[in-house]
């Protein structure tokens, strides 16, 4: 199953420039969305704004110029009613009929029936005043008259009225109608406008989240690696593969260069192993026991330092008789055992040269020294060396021994020369012994006194 | 940047405000046809004239004006001789194709008036009887194709219309209705009175505009921003009050 996860998280790889491009397809799409649902809805609304002011504005202003021609009609049949003047009657009622007749211009069917019906009325109450007047006489058929005339003015008000009810509701109704529109434009504009600006924010936050994960996160880490490489640590590998292809490969290219800067700082350590060897024996070589030496007459510990000097005794002889090889086994042969020696405290064994060696380490007391030298000896003495032809080989080894309480580097080449003359002692003493330097000063000291 | 977008408002008000230099119209109107257009004392009157007064003003020109007899004031205008055409001539599609029309500044409707003998303004209720109308008129133009079984005297303008039916030499006068009206307040009109309905035809429900060369739009466009204006502050309706009883726009 996890293997499955790998390969699809891998195929889902995307290169940076292919990721660069989708991101400029997304706002290029945005943009264009953006532009065309603005540019719609701005379009709408000027539609709108445009149908607001070619229709219905001049609609309710036509409608404002009814109900001033209604209002202007009722006061001219309140007009026609008190003038009691045939020539005033007759001039309102001409006015009355003129009015009525510029109603179909801009009204609807109520309002046009409604004028001429009071047209009509004016044009009766006129009659009927008219007539009141000519039967003065007769009292009766005035009353009678009049009160046709009343009844005539009575209609005409009511009929007027109805009028004004119809307009004022009609006009009521389309500003408001008016108002809602507008209102509902406005919202919509609102959203409109926040959703079109909230977006690109949005898309902004995506992105830098993305950048986060995908693009922050894989350079933080090959830094980190970078930095555990120069830390010579080992270099973690990504926890989840970045999906972005080119910066895959950083990290990949960050780890696989640790891995080889790690291949190659173990073959430095193998490398400096080397130098620092004698290659016949293993141990240490001339320089690194220097080394060594000097760096242990700076601490200052318990006791002091040791210097066993030991030289093969008539390693020469035995090249001469058994060969070269059966040389180099005895020296590989002394090397081991000397290797053997390490249970001392701080303790090296170095190849000095030829068929010289020197143990140095940190001893109790020159006496103590001395006692290891002579255990070595009997060691030394007790080791078996198989020869080809089945034969076995014995050694012999004189040591010298110095020793030194405290001190510091200066002290080195004394304390060598103190052990080669100690060696020297050994040798002259009859080899396959120890000696001490201080026993050797001694014996010297006596012997000159002797001679004396 | 803010002194850049001064100088930018500076330019563009310095060269709006060169563009609307005072320029001077020619006007013609007919001075014959009350309340609307007509000679007083020497000098030209009415609604026509006081309307025009007023869009010169709020397209700041200086305006001359000239009377025109009806029949000619086309060929008037065609001619060059003036601008702008203010005589209460209402939308036809003749003349729609010789000269431009502005929004209408009024609308009216027109009817019969007469004796009080005659009630009923239909064609067949007329068989015979003899009508009046102007000359080049839409009236006359109606008269002559619906009213076929009527006699149809024709006059050189409204008051020669008006004085053959006082002359009792028609029966009827065709009209604007608002213009008949005025007649009808007259001692000499007083005796007439409008016969049945208006006459019931979209033809004659007419409105009035003003009217320009052919082709002129930047001037036609300038008469309408100037005729929504004085519709707007009250100027309209000032003329109209000073001549009408009720508004007819």
């Amino acid at each position: 199953m996890s293997k499955e996860w790998l390969s699809w998280r891998s195929s889902r790889q995307v290169s940076l420039r292919a990721a660069g491009r989708y991101l400029l397809v997304v706002a290029l799409i945005y943009t264009c969305a953006a532009a065309i649902f603005t540019g719609v809805m701005l379009t709408k609304i000027e539609r709108e704004a445009k149908f607001t002011r070619e229709t219905q504005i001049p609609l309710i202003l036509s409608q404002t110029r009814n109900a001033v021609k209604t209002e202007r009609l009722a006061s001219l049949i309140r007009a026609i009613y008190l003038a009691r003047d045939r020539r005033l009657e007759r001039q309102v009622q001409l006015q009355v009929q003129a009015l009525a007749q510029g109603f179909p211009f801009e009204a609807g069917d109520a309002l046009v029936a409604g004028s001429k019906r009071v047209a009509i009325l004016a044009k009766e109450i006129a009659t009927a005043r008219q007539q009141a007047r000519d039967s003065a006489s007769q009292n009766v058929t005035a009353f009678t008259f009049e009160e046709r005339a009343t009844s005539a003015y009575a209609e005409a008000m009511k009929t007027v009225d109805e009028m004004a009810k119809e307009l004022s509701g009609d006009a009521a109704l389309s500003a408001d109608k008016l108002a809602q529109e507008i209102e509902s434009g406005a919202a919509r504009t609102r959203y409109t406008v926040l959703l079109t600006v909230l977006m690109p924010g949005l898309f902004c936050i995506v992105v830098l989240l993305l950048a986060r994960r995908h693009l922050a996160k894989p350079i933080l880490s090959a830094i980190a690696n970078l930095h555990r490489i120069s830390e010579s640590t080992n270099t973690v590998p990504a926890r989840s593969r970045p999906i972005l292809t080119e910066l895959a490969m950083i990290g990949d290219a960050v780890v696989s260069y640790g891995e080889a800067t790690s291949e190659l700082r173990r073959k430095n350590v193998v490398l400096q192993a080397l130098a620092e060897e004698d290659s016949l024996t293993g141990l240490a070589n001339r320089r690194t026991f220097e080394a060594f030496l000097k760096s242990a007459l700076g601490k200052n510990g318990f006791g002091g330092t040791a210097v066993l000097m030991i030289d093969l005794d008539h390693f020469k002889s035995i090249n001469d008789r058994f060969g070269h090889q059966a040389g180099d086994q005895c020296l590989q042969s002394l090397a081991l055992l000397l290797l053997s020696m390490d249970t001392l405290p701080n303790s090296l064994a170095a190849r000095y040269g030829g068929e010289e060696f020197v143990i140095v380490y940190n001893a109790i007391s020159e006496e103590q020294a001395t006692l290891e030298a002579t255990f070595l000896c009997r060691r030394i003495e007790s080791m078996r060396i198989p020869l080809e032809d089945e034969q076995t080989l014995t050694l012999t080894a004189s040591i010298g021994v110095a020793f030194a309480r405290g001190g510091d580097e200066k002290d080195m080449d004394d304390l060598i020369s103190r052990a080669d003359k100690a060696l020297y002692l050994a040798k002259s003493a009859g080899r396959n012994r120890a000696i001490c330097d201080k026993v050797a000063q001694r014996e010297r000291e006596a012997r000159t006194r002797t001679i004396r | 940047m803010f002194r850049l977008f001064a100088l930018a408002i500076g330019i563009t008000i310095a060269v709006s405000a060169g563009a609307s230099h005072a320029d001077s119209l020619r006007i013609a109107t007919e001075g014959a046809y009350p309340p609307f257009n007509f000679v007083e004392s020497g000098e030209l009157k009415g609604f026509d004239v006081d309307i025009a007064k007023a869009l010169c003003a709020k397209m700041s020109a200086d305006c001359t004006f000239q009377a025109v007899p009806w029949k000619e004031i086309i060929e008037g205008l065609e001619g060059n001789q003036y601008d702008l055409i203010v005589a209460s001539m209402a939308y036809t599609k003749e003349r729609a194709a010789r000269i431009d029309f502005s929004s209408p500044y009024y609308r009216s409707h027109s009817v019969l008036i007469g004796n009080e003998t005659f009630q009923d303004s239909a064609p067949d209720a007329l068989a015979g009887v003899r009508i009046a109308a102007e000359t080049g008129t839409i009236q006359a133009e109606y008269l002559k194709s619906a009213y076929t079984k009527s006699t149809i005297v024709l006059a050189d303008d409204q008051p020669a219309a008006q004085r053959l039916l006082i002359d009792k030499k028609a029966d009827l006068l065709i009209g604007d209705a608002i213009e008949l009206l005025t007649f009808m307040e007259t001692p000499q009109g007083a005796v007439f009175s409008y016969v049945g309905d208006p006459i019931s035809s979209d033809f004659l429900q007419s409105s009035a505009h003003i009217t320009a060369h052919k082709g002129n739009k930047a001037l036609i466009e300038r008469v309408n921003a100037a005729l929504k204006e004085i519709k707007l502050d009250g100027t309209y309706d000032r003329i109209n009050d000073a001549y009408f009883p009720f508004s007819i726009y």
